[in-house]
């Protein structure tokens, strides 16, 4: 039986496929669905409740988590899927866009791990995934602002998990590669065919094996799993 | 909130048991509790009493006198 679930940058691709996902197998499960820009055009699920919510502003996120903790009693999941690029040359980055990707990236998984982190820790069975990007292990040339606050994301969550690893939490990352969709939507097929090539399976994960792995270690199986990144790149990492 | 509660919540925030303690010692001079574990004390309390303590009252709360007297403040108000 999956807690009820809070999915935070719902309305991204990946966002989608992860909420469609957990609907499809679990479709008694309370579910939390927050976004930003795009929120004036989210379907109407059963069971489910959509939040406004910029993750840059402390204060809705500390509300949006407070009614999820009171409506859960304590007892809930979250996953971190907002995220944005701010793709440019070092020598070209704009300190206000270099900013802004850490404010969405990690400024925001920390405001919603601070506000759920006294819940979490009373009801004593939650957990969090993040979604985070292998360029936070190995960045491309124009990736500084994406790849250095994925990496902060990255131990953030690694320090949830040890901290919260004692009230029975669990602190995970989901960790794609090049994903076919969402970011990369507009790229051309040479830029997605010289992407696909670059990894032994030949292949790009796609939302879908994204949300694949986000459910499971939102599941029964993945009890014992903290601390953990687990990498969908079609091998790329390994190459 | 008897002596017996007083003790668990702090081998709680310890992670470990106390052989010798006392509603006199101080949880973090004395006992080595810190940051993380005071949490731990502070939600146990909140799970078995439902009180919450805020992070402006915790840093007065060093010893489990103090806790003793902020509790049933807390309980008497809450009528």
């Amino acid at each position: 039986m999956l807690n009820p679930t809070l999915v935070i940058g719902a309305t991204s691709a990946i966002g989608v496929s992860i909420y469609t996902t957990l609907r499809a197998r679990h479709p008694e499960a309370r579910l939390f669905l927050t976004g930003n820009r795009r929120i004036g055009s989210v379907p109407e699920l059963p069971n489910a409740t959509w939040f406004k919510c910029d993750v840059t502003d402390s204060a809705r996120v500390k509300e949006v988590v407070g009614q999820v903790a009171s409506e859960s009693g304590n007892v809930f999941n979250i996953v971190y899927c907002a995220g944005m690029l701010a793709d440019k040359p070092i020598c070209n980055i704009e300190l206000s866009s270099w900013r802004e990707a850490f404010a969405v990236n990690v400024d925001g998984a920390f405001s919603v791990i601070q506000a759920a982190y006294r819940p979490l820790a009373l009801g004593g069975k939650g957990r969090i995934v993040a979604v985070t990007s292998v360029a936070s292990r190995r960045p491309r040339a124009g990736q500084a602002a994406y790849a250095c606050s994925k990496a902060a994301l990255n131990l953030l969550i690694r320090t949830a998990a040890i901290e919260l690893g004692r009230f029975g939490v669990t602190c995970n990352l989901v960790m794609p590669g090049a994903v076919a969709e969402g970011m990369l939507e507009g790229a051309s097929e040479a830029m997605l065919n010289h992407m696909r090539e670059g990894t032994p399976l030949r292949s790009l994960a796609t939302s879908a094996d994204i949300a694949g792995a986000v459910s499971f270690l939102l599941g029964d199986e993945a009890g014992k799993i903290s601390g953990q990144a687990l990498v969908i790149d079609g091998g790329y990492l390994a190459a | 909130m008897d002596f017996n509660m007083i003790r668990e919540l702090v081998e709680v925030g310890l992670d470990r048991k106390l052989d010798d303690f006392n509603l006199e010692q101080n949880f973090y001079t004395d006992l080595g509790l810190d940051s993380m574990g005071a949490i731990a004390l502070f939600v146990e309390l909140q799970r078995r009493t439902g009180i919450q303590i805020s992070e402006q009252e915790a840093p007065d709360i060093q010893t489990g006198r103090q806790l003793e007297a902020i509790v049933g403040g807390k309980l008497l108000s809450n009528g």
